[in-house]
């Protein structure tokens, strides 16, 4: 029997997380789709005209980051992002998959750790990634275009048709608020991953190696995160036992 | 009939896809069908029932999605109030639109009535734009809302998000896996005004108030955790739900019919000087125009015409008097995703939203609470999910080509 007015009282809820990145360097998160700039790698922005760091980009991020983390710890893991070689096909992918931490109740076959969380193309992802905006008004701040050009290395000469030009946002410390939310099928062990893979992450967008898009995280805002001892030790006792 | 408001102010990118055609674009509907809306509360109940999955789905859950007559969950349109142009509407070729969007625009008027006139006197009918200049004019769809004292359009505006996947061993991006989604934005930009975020009204019919009570309460307090359309843990699909209960107003139907009546009544002594002949003085009129599409069946096969037959079917009225007049109708397909098979939806044929049908029968004053009911439960299939919504009489039929609005 179900009744709307007990279902918030049955202790199925939704762990929402704010996260708040400040930035140390411009930003560059640019999309080959823009249009509207005279660039050839526009920065995104939303309907606002405001900053953003997509959800799509910070959850592919995270990802990739739980990933090297588990398969770190020993974990088998699939190979994201081709869904040929992601759970529960892994075509090909060598690893002790069938175990029954890797089980999910309904569904099928087994489902790494990591597609636990982020999902795979039938397991639905417990994990909801929201934009990381910037609330500063589209008035409040310029773009900057960086001019950039690839180098002949024969001739130390610039090489034809290598000019182009990248917007980045200003070289301020621009602030970026948005939320994660753990869905109520989320697995405990899950906060102490995603806790882990935030720290690793140091910037975000493009350029990265050449100075753009580095972040630090509000460390208050990563306090809702703290995993407990027993999370941490069923991380810890990895895919060797 | 009990009725909740829903308000839905778009907070991120909504990617409510229409169709996956060939290409690697997914295209964006035009306003969030009612099945995206129940698709998504009926979700969040059962994810949130799941504390004992064996417990059978009954109560409030039944009664709302699976009992034999369901709460109806109707598209949400962009705007306030909106409204689907009635296939009957024309508007300029070269300058379409309202008188109000712009200088030169001769507007859109409606030809219904029109039509039915110069049909039943057998004179063709060819209208021109309204100003008098002889320009071409032809059939103006989409959604309308009132402005003051007249009308104007209400849309959303859409954009690409172009995504890759990154290869995790290169750091560079995946081979085939670079693709556009195709969003409905979050805001709407306006003339010298600041940019306003893209709002969209439906309602939900229920049968039960204290279900309807209960259920408004549930919104609100989940309204948070309810996500619409794809990409939704990457960030798209986020919304802000305001529920709240519509205050059971008297239905102004009765009003309306009389006014087409009369309307129709003089529209035909208008039409006299091109040839005499009179209407059956026993005949009334109604329109039943379709405000959504609408799955019709007509003895186990697909249709696009509502008949006679099967709105006496659909309201329980027997009445060998009732006759089709007019149908201006066209077609579509759709299909969808249903969460809680796991599967896609069949594809159906749908009759266009904006199709009009023009009725005529010698017992009018009978077909009024029918009407009114089929106002708020539809006709058709899948009315739970929004499909066969109608407008009976609407008052744009009103508007013709003299006074084009």
């Amino acid at each position: 029997m179900i009744r709307l007015a007990e279902l918030p009282l049955q202790g199925r809820t939704t762990a929402s997380v704010s996260l708040t990145a400040t930035l140390s360097s411009a930003l560059s998160v640019g999309s080959g789709g823009s249009s509207g700039s005279l660039a050839d790698k526009p920065i995104v922005k939303d309907a606002f005209g405001r900053l953003l760091i997509p959800g799509s980009q910070l959850k592919g991020r995270l990802r990739h980051e739980c990933e090297k983390l588990a398969r770190g710890l020993g974990w088998a893991i699939c190979q994201s992002p081709d869904p040929n070689l992601m759970c529960p096909k892994r075509e090909g992918i060598p690893g002790r998959f069938e175990r029954e931490e890797y089980r999910v109740a309904g569904y099928e076959g087994s489902h790494c750790w990591v597609c636990q969380i982020f999902g795979n193309p039938t397991l639905p992802s417990r994990l909801w990634v929201d934009d990381l905006v910037c609330d500063l008004s589209p008035e409040g701040y310029e773009e900057a275009l960086r001019p950039g050009v690839t180098l002949n290395r024969r001739r130390q000469t610039a090489e034809d048709q290598r000019l182009y030009f990248i917007e980045t946002s200003p070289a301020t410390a621009l602030k970026f608020t948005g939320s994660l939310h753990l869905l109520p099928d989320c697995p405990s062990w899950g906060k102490a991953l995603i806790l882990a893979a935030l720290h690793h992450i140091h910037a975000l967008g493009g350029s990265k190696s050449a100075g753009l898009g580095w972040l630090t995280w509000d460390p208050q805002s990563l306090v809702p995160l703290q995993p407990t001892e027993q999370d941490w030790a069923q991380l810890g006792q990895g895919g060797w036992v | 009939m009990e009725t909740i408001q829903l308000t839905l102010t778009a907070e991120s990118p909504l990617a409510i896809g229409r169709q996956k055609p060939g290409g690697a674009i997914s295209e964006a509907q035009d306003y969030i069908p009612g099945s995206v809306i129940r698709g998504a509360i009926a979700g969040l109940i059962l994810s949130q029932a799941q504390a004992n999955p064996h417990a059978p789905l009954e109560g409030d859950f039944a009664a709302l999605f699976t009992a034999a007559q369901p709460a109806v969950f109707t598209n949400a349109y962009p705007g306030s109030q909106s409204k689907v142009l009635p296939a009957t509407a024309l508007s300029s070729k070269n300058d379409p639109g309202f008188k109000d969007s712009g200088k030169d625009k001769t507007g859109i008027f409606d030809t219904l009535i029109d039509r039915f006139c110069s049909h039943k006197l057998g004179i063709p009918f060819d209208p021109t734009e309204p100003d008098g200049s002889g320009g071409r004019v032809e059939p103006y769809r989409g959604f309308y809302q009132p402005k003051g004292s007249q009308y104007e359009m209400a849309s959303t505006g859409k954009r690409l998000l172009t995504r890759v996947g990154i290869n995790r061993r290169r750091a560079t991006a995946a081979d085939q896996i670079l693709y556009s989604l195709e969003v409905m934005n979050e805001g709407q930009p306006r003339k010298e005004q600041p940019i306003r975020a893209t709002t969209f009204n439906g309602k939900i019919y229920l049968r039960d108030a204290k279900l309807a009570e209960t259920l408004t309460r549930y919104i609100q307090a989940n309204a948070h955790l309810l996500r619409l359309g794809g990409s939704v843990s990457r960030g798209l699909g986020r919304v802000r739900i305001e529920a709240k209960p519509q205050s059971s107003t008297p239905s102004s139907l009765p009003q309306r019919l009389t006014t087409f009546n009369k309307k129709l009544q003089e529209r035909w002594q208008a039409w006299q000087i091109f040839a005499s002949a009179k209407l059956p003085s026993d005949r009334q009129y109604f329109a039943i125009g379709l405000q959504s599409g609408a799955i019709l069946r007509d003895n186990w096969q697909r249709t696009t015409v509502l008949s006679p037959a099967m709105l006496q079917e659909e309201t329980g009225i027997e009445d060998g008097s009732l006759c089709l007049e007019l149908a201006f109708s066209s077609y579509d397909y759709v299909s969808g995703w249903n969460a809680a098979w796991g599967l896609f939806k069949d594809v159906d044929l749908v009759t266009s939203p904006g199709s009009v049908f023009l009725f005529s029968t010698t017992q009018l004053d009978r077909w009024i609470p029918a009407l009114t009911d089929l106002e708020q439960i539809g006709v058709g299939e899948r009315t739970s999910e929004g499909f066969g919504q109608v407008e009976v009489c609407s008052e744009f039929h009103l508007h013709f080509w003299e006074n084009a609005v």
